[in-house]
C-alpha cells in the first residue's frame, strides 16, 4: 500500500513536472508567434501569366521557341517579388510556398496544378536591401521541395530593419524557372469564390536559420521572423492579331521652270504626300533649243516613303537623247563629267543646292551611288543596254520620306544633228521586306 | 487569427492595387510584344519583287526573291497578284495586270519549280515536295504585264505549301509590293546650224573675226599673172551636209571682159584667162587644201586640182555629205591678158552661198 502510494506519488510529481514544463514551455512558442510580424507593401510580378501549357499564337499556330521570361512563355516564368520589412531581426534564410489558397485559409498547402518550382533546385536568385539610400545585394543560393523554395546565403545575414524595402529576382533563364499552373486551372475554384479563380499564392517567409525546415503545411514555423501572401493568377492571353502591311509610296514628276514653282509639288511634308506634277521636261533655251555655247539643264524629282527594313534601291532606266538614229553621247557611268559646252554629254546627277526640299544626299535614308551623288561634282548617265535599270541610290534599311532632286544636263556639239531631240526616263524603286 | 485578419486586411490596400496593376501591365505589355512578334515565325524574310520595268503597261519581268523561314517540304509557291496585301480582303486584280503568259525564266536557291497553275493574277509554281533551307532563293518571271495607269500599286500575296498545288495549310507567308510610275519624259531640239562666211582672211571657226572682202590686182600686163586669194568657212549639223556655189562672171569692164577658163586650164601668160581653184598651187604659188575638223568637207573636182583654174558661174565647189565641223577652203584666183586687151577697169563680184540639207 506505502509502495503504490509512492508510486503514484512519482506518477504525480511527473505530471506536474511535465505541466510545468508544458506551461515554460508554451509563452516561449506564443512569444515567438507573436514576434512574426507581416511583411508590408508585398507585391509579386511575374514575366507571363499564360498558362504553361498555352503556347497558340494569334493566328492559330503554336510557338515553338520563345525564350525564358518572354510575356508569351509560361512554361518558362520569372518572378520578382518586393516587400518592406517590419522586424528588426536580420533573416539567414527566406522561403516562399506557393499554393492554390490564401495562406491560412485552409490548412495544408495544395500546390497549383501545372504549378512548378523545382527548375530552381540549385539556382541562385538574386536578394537587394534597400534602407532608403542604398542596397546591398547577394545572389541566394534555391533549394525547391515541391512547391516550396528556400533561399540562404549560409552564414550570411542582410541586415533587416523596419521599412527596409526587400527585393527577390528569380531571374528565368532555360535551366532555372517557374512553371506556370496549366489551362485547367483556370476553370477552378477551389472552393473560393471568383476573383480568387485562377489565383494562386505566394507565402513568403523570413527564417533567422540558414535552413528553414520546409513544410508544405499552412503554419508558421519557429525560425519564422516576418510573413506575408502575396498572390498572382494565370489568364488566357486576348489574342490580337493584325499586321502592318508592305508599304512602297514611290511618285516621280517633272520639273518646268517656266510655269511650275521651285521645288517639288507638294513640297515634303510629315505626310510624305506622292508627287503630282507631270513627267515632262522641256530642256534648252526659250525654244528647248540646245546649243554649243552653254549648257541646258532639266530637272525631275522623286519621292519614296517604304517600310522596307532590308532595304530599297531606286534605279533608273533610259536611252540618252536621240533623234532618229542620232544620239546625244551619254557620259557614261565609270566617271562622271562636269558640264563642258561644245561637247556632247547628257548625264544626270543629285543636285544638292535643294536642300530644302529634297533630302536625298543630305539626311536622307537613300545613299545616292557616288558618280551621281553631287552635280557640282559631274554628271554620269549609262546609257548601255537602257531596258536594264541602272542603280541610282540605296538604302539599307526602311526609307521615311526621301525626296531626290535630279539634274539633267544636255550639251551639245557642233556637229550634233540637228532635229527633236527626246528620251524617257523611268524610275524604279526597288525595296526588299 | 490575428495574423490571418491582418494578411486579408493587407489584400484590401495598396500595395495589393499596386500589384494588380504591375499584372496588368505585365498582361498588356505581353500582348503587344506578341502582336509584334508572333507573325514572324512563318514569314517569309527578305521578300523583295524587282520589276524591270515601272512603265504602266509594259510587258517586263519580275524577279521575286525570299527566304523560306520554315525548314519544310515544300512543294509549291503561290504567286497571287492582288491590289491589296492583306490575306482576309478580297484579291482584285490590278487593272491592267496579267501574268498568265509568264514564263519562269530562272530560278536560284530553292529550285526545281514549274509553273503548276496560272491565270491572269496567279502564278502557282510547283515542285516534288523537298526541304527548304535558309539560302535565298529567287525566281524570275519573263513576259509579266504591268498593270495600266502611271501610280498602280500592285502586290504579291506569297504562301508556300507542303502539297504541289498551293493547297492546304501555309508554311510561310509574306507580300511584296511595286508600283508604276510615270516617265520623266525630256525633249529638247538641236537647232539647225550653219556658221559660213567668205573673205579674204578669216580667223576664227565661228566667223566672227574676218577680214576684207576686197582685191586689187592694180595695172594688169601681158607678160605676168596676176593672182589672189580668199577663205570660204563652213560649218554645219545638217545631216545631209552642204554645198558650196560659186556665182558671178568673168571681170569685165563696161562690154569689155577677160575671157573666163571654162574648163580646166593651167595658167598661161599673155592669154586672156580669168579662173579659180580651191587647192594648193605651185604655179603660180597661191592657195591651200582644205584645214580644219570638218573632213566631211571636200572641194568638187576639178575645182580641186592643182594649177588648173576655170569659172563657170554657178559651180559647186566644195561639199559635205554629212554634218561637217568647221572646214576652211582657199579660192585662188588668176588673170592674165593679151596684149591687145582693150583698156579699162574691170572688175567682177564673185559670191558664194553655201546650202545645208537639214
Amino acid at each position: 500500500m506505502k509502495k503504490a502510494l509512492k508510486t503514484s506519488q512519482n506518477t504525480s510529481y511527473i505530471f506536474v513536472a511535465i505541466v510545468l514544463l508544458l506551461a515554460a514551455a508554451i509563452p516561449a512558442v506564443f512569444v515567438l508567434r507573436a514576434a512574426a510580424q507581416p511583411l508590408t507593401q508585398r507585391s509579386m510580378m511575374v514575366t507571363s501569366s499564360n498558362p504553361s501549357d498555352d503556347m497558340t499564337a494569334p493566328d492559330g499556330s503554336s510557338y515553338s521557341d520563345l525564350n525564358p521570361g518572354d510575356p508569351r512563355n509560361g512554361a518558362k516564368v520569372g518572378h520578382t517579388y518586393t516587400f518592406t520589412i517590419n522586424s528588426s531581426t536580420d533573416a539567414k534564410a527566406m522561403t516562399f510556398q506557393y499554393c492554390d489558397s490564401p495562406f491560412g485559409y485552409k490548412d495544408a498547402c495544395i500546390v497549383p496544378d501545372g504549378f512548378s518550382a523545382a527548375a530552381w533546385d540549385g539556382g541562385e536568385a538574386v536578394v537587394e536591401v534597400n534602407d532608403g539610400t542604398t542596397t546591398d545585394s547577394e545572389n541566394w543560393a534555391v533549394t525547391s521541395t515541391g512547391g516550396f523554395l528556400t533561399l540562404s546565403n549560409g552564414s550570411s545575414t542582410l541586415d533587416f530593419e523596419p521599412s527596409y524595402v526587400v527585393t527577390v529576382t528569380f531571374t528565368a533563364t532555360n535551366d532555372d524557372y517557374f512553371v506556370n499552373p496549366s489551362s485547367d486551372y483556370l476553370n477552378q475554384t477551389n472552393g473560393i469564390s471568383s476573383p480568387q479563380k485562377a489565383s494562386y499564392f505566394a507565402h513568403i517567409r523570413t527564417h533567422n536559420t540558414a535552413s528553414p525546415a520546409p513544410t508544405n503545411d499552412n503554419s508558421l514555423t519557429t525560425s519564422t521572423i516576418d510573413d506575408g501572401t502575396v498572390a498572382s493568377s494565370v489568364t488566357t492571353s486576348i489574342g490580337i492579331y493584325t499586321r502592318v502591311q508592305e508599304t512602297l509610296n514611290f511618285s516621280v514628276e517633272g520639273h518646268d521652270p517656266t510655269v511650275d514653282p521651285p521645288g517639288p509639288t507638294p513640297q515634303n511634308g510629315a505626310a510624305c504626300d506622292p508627287l503630282t506634277r507631270q513627267g515632262a521636261i522641256k530642256m534648252g533655251d526659250t525654244n528647248h533649243a540646245l546649243s554649243t555655247q552653254q549648257a541646258y539643264f532639266g530637272k525631275s524629282y522623286f519621292r519614296l516613303s517604304t517600310n522596307s527594313a532590308n532595304g530599297t534601291a531606286v534605279f533608273y532606266a533610259g536611252s540618252t537623247l536621240s533623234s532618229g538614229n542620232h544620239d546625244i553621247e551619254a557620259i557614261g557611268a565609270d566617271d562622271r563629267e562636269l558640264s563642258n559646252p561644245g561637247n556632247e554629254q547628257f548625264g544626270l546627277a543629285f543636285d544638292l543646292t535643294e536642300n530644302a526640299t529634297a533630302n536625298v544626299g543630305h539626311d536622307g535614308d537613300l545613299i545616292p551611288l557616288p558618280v551621281y551623288n553631287n552635280n557640282a561634282n559631274g554628271y554620269a548617265f549609262d546609257a548601255s543596254n537602257p531596258t536594264t535599270p541602272k542603280k541610282l541610290a540605296e538604302s539599307s534599311d526602311t526609307v521615311t520620306c526621301d525626296t531626290g532632286s535630279i539634274q539633267y544636263i544636255a550639251n551639245i556639239a557642233p556637229d550634233t544633228p540637228a532635229g527633236i531631240y527626246q528620251t524617257k526616263i523611268n524610275y524604279i524603286a526597288s525595296p526588299t521586306y | 487569427m490575428l495574423q490571418k485578419i491582418e494578411w486579408l486586411r493587407a489584400l484590401k490596400t495598396k500595395p495589393k492595387r499596386t500589384a494588380i496593376v504591375v499584372m496588368v501591365g505585365v498582361i498588356a505589355f505581353g500582348l503587344v510584344w506578341s502582336v509584334t512578334q508572333q507573325a514572324d515565325a512563318v514569314r517569309f524574310q527578305n521578300r523583295g519583287m524587282y520589276i524591270n520595268s515601272a512603265r504602266g503597261g509594259d510587258t517586263t519581268y519580275y524577279v521575286i526573291s525570299l527566304q523560306y523561314t520554315t525548314p519544310a517540304n515544300v512543294g509549291s509557291l503561290r504567286l497571287e497578284f492582288c491590289d491589296n496585301p492583306i490575306p482576309s480582303l478580297p484579291c482584285n486584280i490590278p487593272p491592267g495586270l496579267d501574268v498568265s503568259s509568264g514564263t519562269l525564266a530562272a530560278q536560284s536557291g530553292e529550285t526545281g519549280f514549274s509553273i503548276g497553275e496560272q491565270t491572269q493574277n496567279l502564278i502557282v509554281l510547283t515542285r516534288p515536295p523537298s526541304m527548304t533551307g535558309p539560302a535565298l532563293s529567287s525566281y524570275r518571271f519573263d513576259n509579266m504585264h504591268n498593270p495600266d495607269g502611271t501610280h498602280q500599286d500592285f502586290y504579291v500575296r506569297m504562301t508556300s505549301h507542303a502539297s504541289t498545288d498551293g493547297s492546304g495549310p501555309l508554311i510561310d507567308y509574306g507580300s511584296v509590293t511595286a508600283t508604276t510610275t510615270p516617265e520623266i519624259e525630256l525633249t529638247t531640239q538641236v537647232p539647225p546650224i550653219l556658221i559660213f562666211c567668205v573673205a579674204q582672211q578669216i580667223n576664227d571657226d565661228d566667223c566672227t573675226d574676218m577680214q576684207g572682202n576686197f582685191v586689187n590686182f592694180g595695172e594688169l600686163t601681158p607678160n605676168q599673172t596676176f593672182y589672189t586669194s580668199s577663205e570660204i568657212q563652213a560649218r554645219t549639223n545638217a545631216q545631209y551636209g552642204y554645198s558650196i556655189a560659186v556665182t558671178g562672171t568673168t571681170m569685165t569692164s563696161g562690154v569689155r571682159a577677160i575671157p573666163a577658163i571654162t574648163t580646166p586650164t593651167e595658167s598661161f601668160q599673155g592669154v586672156g584667162q580669168f579662173g579659180l581653184n580651191l587647192a594648193d598651187n605651185n604655179s603660180p604659188d597661191i592657195g591651200a587644201n582644205p584645214t580644219g575638223p570638218g573632213i566631211n568637207g571636200n572641194v568638187v573636182a576639178p575645182y580641186n586640182e592643182s594649177n588648173k583654174f576655170l569659172f563657170n558661174s554657178g559651180d559647186i565647189v566644195a561639199t559635205s555629205d554629212n554634218v561637217t565641223r568647221t572646214r576652211k577652203y582657199t579660192a585662188s584666183y588668176i588673170v592674165n591678158v593679151p596684149a591687145d586687151q582693150p583698156p579699162g577697169v574691170y572688175s567682177t563680184t564673185i559670191t558664194y552661198t553655201c546650202l545645208a540639207g537639214f
